[in-house]
């Protein structure tokens, strides 16, 4: 059966790219395709009907109308816009964070509705005011949705269970390492059981990570992370996700410049 | 589409290959277009095509970048900053060169300019350090500053005073939003009054097709008839 010209769906919308006179290219999350490319006609024009449920960091649902080369947006509506978290420069630049991992670590058109939801979620998180945790939790979600969740209880070395202050974290093993396993003289072996180098993980962050693990955001975000504690945990996840990408998030450089204003 | 496609390899002419690999570089111009306005050219007559060519290499030779507003000029400082019938303690704030054209044509608007030559957009990497934010800077303290005022006042034009307001032009977009965010935040403790232009619907716009956020502000920003 021919396929509808038409069809709907819902999706946050990653990213935006100028082409042609008053066009842009848009980098959907959908739920039902994953992520896709669509051209949005004249959007750059004030008259545009869909310009304003078409911004990045928005959910809307659109109507798309299947295309040659490329699918285009013929309507779209807002279902979701999330007025305080683009009206703070923070909230701006903790959800375009989040639009560039969706974006690193999705491949297109793989549909993965539950991330969609985070996604959705974490945008709602901000909106609400809760900024560095909900941030936190989404890394660590995203990372359990796409495969690749950190191993905290054993060590991703010898499975033996982790003992407190007797661990680090390999980037290569995905996991904690008991400080045994990662003795200098194993990691310049060249054997595939070389973890690579270790980084330090406090007992606290350790903690704080587990429990992100067994619990929902929602209880996540009575907890009280003071201000140290909330670097680690952030400096650890970039580090693992830089592993993981083989290169820095765009977006973060704008995060981490935005105290120092 | 083959990207790497090159048609010197095909096109028995190279200088009609290497004009379509040319016209092929530049934004929106895709392989067929190239090729259209390179056999355009061929057929035009040849002063139109020297026309055309002079007028590329006199774009690249005489215009630059105007020393106190950044905006594009064949004159430094540009007709804008050195005319003495523009109100001075006026300064707005743009994106683009193409802005500031945008802004002219409507004839409301007798104050001075800065263009940022951007917007912040931290999904592409371009952060606040890509913008002509330090100029913009330099230009606020010059103007803050009375023995750099004197200074400035025996240069020729006009001289910079200081700014009782600045306003905030940059796009109702994400990024203009982050910008203008961005540079209230710095500029704040200037003490200088900042003000953002006003959003809403456009003339002959349809309220049933706007989006949430730009009824909200539609509603904001009502005035009295």
């Amino acid at each position: 059966m021919a396929k509808n010209r038409l069809y709907t769906t819902d999706a946050a919308v990653l990213k935006q790219i100028p082409i042609g006179e008053a066009d842009r290219v848009l980098t959907l999350f959908t739920a039902a395709q994953g992520k896709i490319r669509v051209v949005a006609r004249g959007v750059r024009r004030p008259k545009s009907r869909i310009a304003g449920h078409l911004e990045p960091l928005t959910y809307c649902r659109l109507m798309i109308a299947r295309g040659r080369t490329m699918d285009t947006v013929s309507d779209a509506d807002t279902l979701a816009n999330y007025p305080k978290l683009r009206s703070s420069l923070e909230g701006i630049a903790l959800g375009t964070v989040c639009v560039e991992l969706v974006n690193a670590f999705t491949p297109d058109e793989e549909p993965n509705p539950l991330l969609l939801n985070l996604l959705t979620d974490c945008f709602g998180w901000i909106d609400k005011g809760e900024r560095s945790l909900a941030l936190h939790y989404f890394e660590f979600e995203l990372l359990r949705q796409v495969g690749f969740m950190p191993e905290l209880q054993n060590c991703v070395s010898c499975s033996k269970a982790i003992q407190p202050n007797d661990h680090g974290f390999s980037h290569r093993f995905g996991g904690t390492i008991c400080n045994a396993c990662s003795r200098p003289e194993l990691r310049s072996s060249s054997s595939a059981q070389n973890p690579g180098p270790t980084f330090p993980l406090s007992l606290n962050t350790l903690k704080i990570l587990r429990f992100f693990q067994s619990h929902t955001f929602r209880e996540i975000s009575s907890l009280k992370v003071n201000k140290s504690l909330s670097q680690e945990i952030n400096r650890l996840l970039q580090d693992y996700i830089t592993y993981l990408l083989e290169r820095r998030l765009k977006s973060t450089a704008f995060l981490e410049a935005l105290p120092k204003l | 589409m083959n990207q790497g496609f090159n048609w010197e390899s095909t096109n028995p002419v190279a200088s009609v290959a290497r004009l379509i690999d040319e016209f092929r570089k530049l934004p929106g111009i895709g392989p067929k277009s190239a090729q259209r306005l390179t056999y355009y050219l061929v057929r035009v007559p040849s002063s139109e095509a020297k026309s055309l060519a002079e007028s590329i290499l006199s774009v690249r030779e005489q215009v630059i970048l105007c020393s106190i507003c950044v905006n594009i000029t064949d004159k430094d400082p540009c007709s804008i900053c050195s005319s003495y019938n523009r109100d001075r303690t006026l300064l707005c704030i743009v994106e683009d060169p193409l802005d500031v054209l945008a802004l002219e044509r409507t004839q409301s608007f007798s104050g001075l300019y800065h263009v940022l030559h951007g917007s912040i957009s931290p999904a592409n990497g371009i952060g606040p350090q890509e913008l002509k934010i330090q100029e913009l800077l330099n230009r606020l303290s010059y103007s803050k500053n009375p023995e750099v005022e004197n200074s400035i006042k025996t240069a020729e034009g006009p001289h910079e005073t200081k700014f009782d307001e600045i306003i905030l032009a940059t796009n109702p977009t994400l990024e203009g939003e982050a910008t203008a965010m961005y540079l209230h935040r710095l500029l704040s403790p200037m003490g200088i009054r900042i003000t953002r232009i006003a959003r809403g619907l456009p003339t002959g716009a349809e309220l049933e097709y706007a989006d949430d956020a730009t009824l909200v502000k539609a509603f904001q920003g009502r005035q009295e008839l």
